[in-house]
């Protein structure tokens, strides 16, 4: 086999791992924003605190977004020119500008310890714009592929 | 071993070829497959892990279990159609992929071990259900979930790149 060859097979299989830990990063990254959201509507975990029930989830919940980003950053440098023309990847760049600053603003100070006292419609509707805008980010992500 | 017939039956059928030719429908089911995974596989890695004794150990087991059962269940029920409906549509490219027969292995070996979990050490929950760290035989159930959906996603995800 020619040196492009393996070249070109090489990166073929690299991008095809990278969707993988992708994949990963997103099922781990969204499922813990699921619990999140689930205990901010007092369905899990009702026994626990919101503030450490949110302490508890993040080494895992961070972990899953810095996989999903640092992997999801590769394959963007690999399809640039494709995704500038892409709709999909449009609605999910949008998406994502707003989930991030939300995720680490309004999430997070509804989830301190001293924020306990917020009434629960706060921390209900927080949750769900947040789940609303990752599975967003997630839906338009895996529509790139189909425009 | 008429595997390879069945296989050939599905994939000549109307149903298929109409699925695997849609313009909206087998995106629409691609995704909610993907997606789902959050609710499926995402929740169960939750229970997985209290199992293992790694998270929640100040939590009962079943106070982790029981709220999440009901979305961990529609999770599974919407990737398991969706997954089946993407099986439907292409059969025989399933059946030349790799991937697909390590994923099929790897949902039945999940599915023993869902199995056994249930029908040997949650029977006595009663005695380990408020312990920290579960008994060996439970955090292992926990674990080998946890690795086989690593494997499961894996596999699916590299069976979709290569098809």
């Amino acid at each position: 086999m020619t040196g492009l060859g393996h070249a070109i097979r090489e990166s073929k299989w690299t991008f095809a791992l990278a969707e993988v830990f992708h994949l990963f990063g997103i099922t781990l990254f969204l499922g813990t924003i699921l619990v999140l959201a689930l205990r901010l509507f007092d369905v899990v975990l009702r026994e626990k605190g919101v503030a450490e029930t949110a302490r508890e989830l993040m080494p895992w919940s961070m972990s899953g977004l810095f996989l999903t980003l640092v992997t999801g950053a590769l394959l963007f440098t690999s399809e640039a020119v494709k995704c500038w023309g892409n709709v999909a990847f449009h609605y999910k760049a949008l998406f994502l500008l707003l989930a991030l600053p939300f995720q680490f603003t309004a999430l997070r100070s509804v989830t301190r310890a001293d924020r306990q006292g917020l009434p629960p419609i706060v921390r209900k509707l927080t949750a769900l714009v947040a789940v609303l805008l990752w599975f967003g980010v997630a839906v338009f992500g895996r529509a790139i592929f189909f425009f | 071993m008429p595997i390879h017939a069945i296989f050939e039956y599905i994939d000549a059928t109307r149903s298929s070829t109409a699925l695997r030719e849609s313009l909206y429908v087998f995106p629409i089911v691609e995704g909610l497959h993907v997606v789902s995974l959050a609710l499926s596989v995402g929740l169960v890695i939750w229970f997985d892990l209290r199992l293992a004794g790694w998270i929640l150990k100040d939590q009962p087991v079943s106070v982790v279990f029981r709220p999440l059962r009901p979305f961990v269940l529609t999770g599974f029920a919407i990737t398991f159609v969706t997954g089946s409906l993407l099986f439907w549509s292409l059969a025989m490219r399933c059946y030349g992929s790799p991937f697909f027969w390590a994923k099929a292995l790897m949902l039945v070996l999940a599915g023993i071990n869902i199995a056994v979990y249930h029908l040997t050490i949650e029977r006595r929950q009663g005695e380990w259900n408020a312990a920290p760290i579960p008994p060996r035989q439970a955090r292992i159930a926990g674990l080998v979930s946890l690795t086989l959906w690593v494997g499961i996603i894996a596999a699916g995800r590299m069976m979709a790149y290569f098809l």
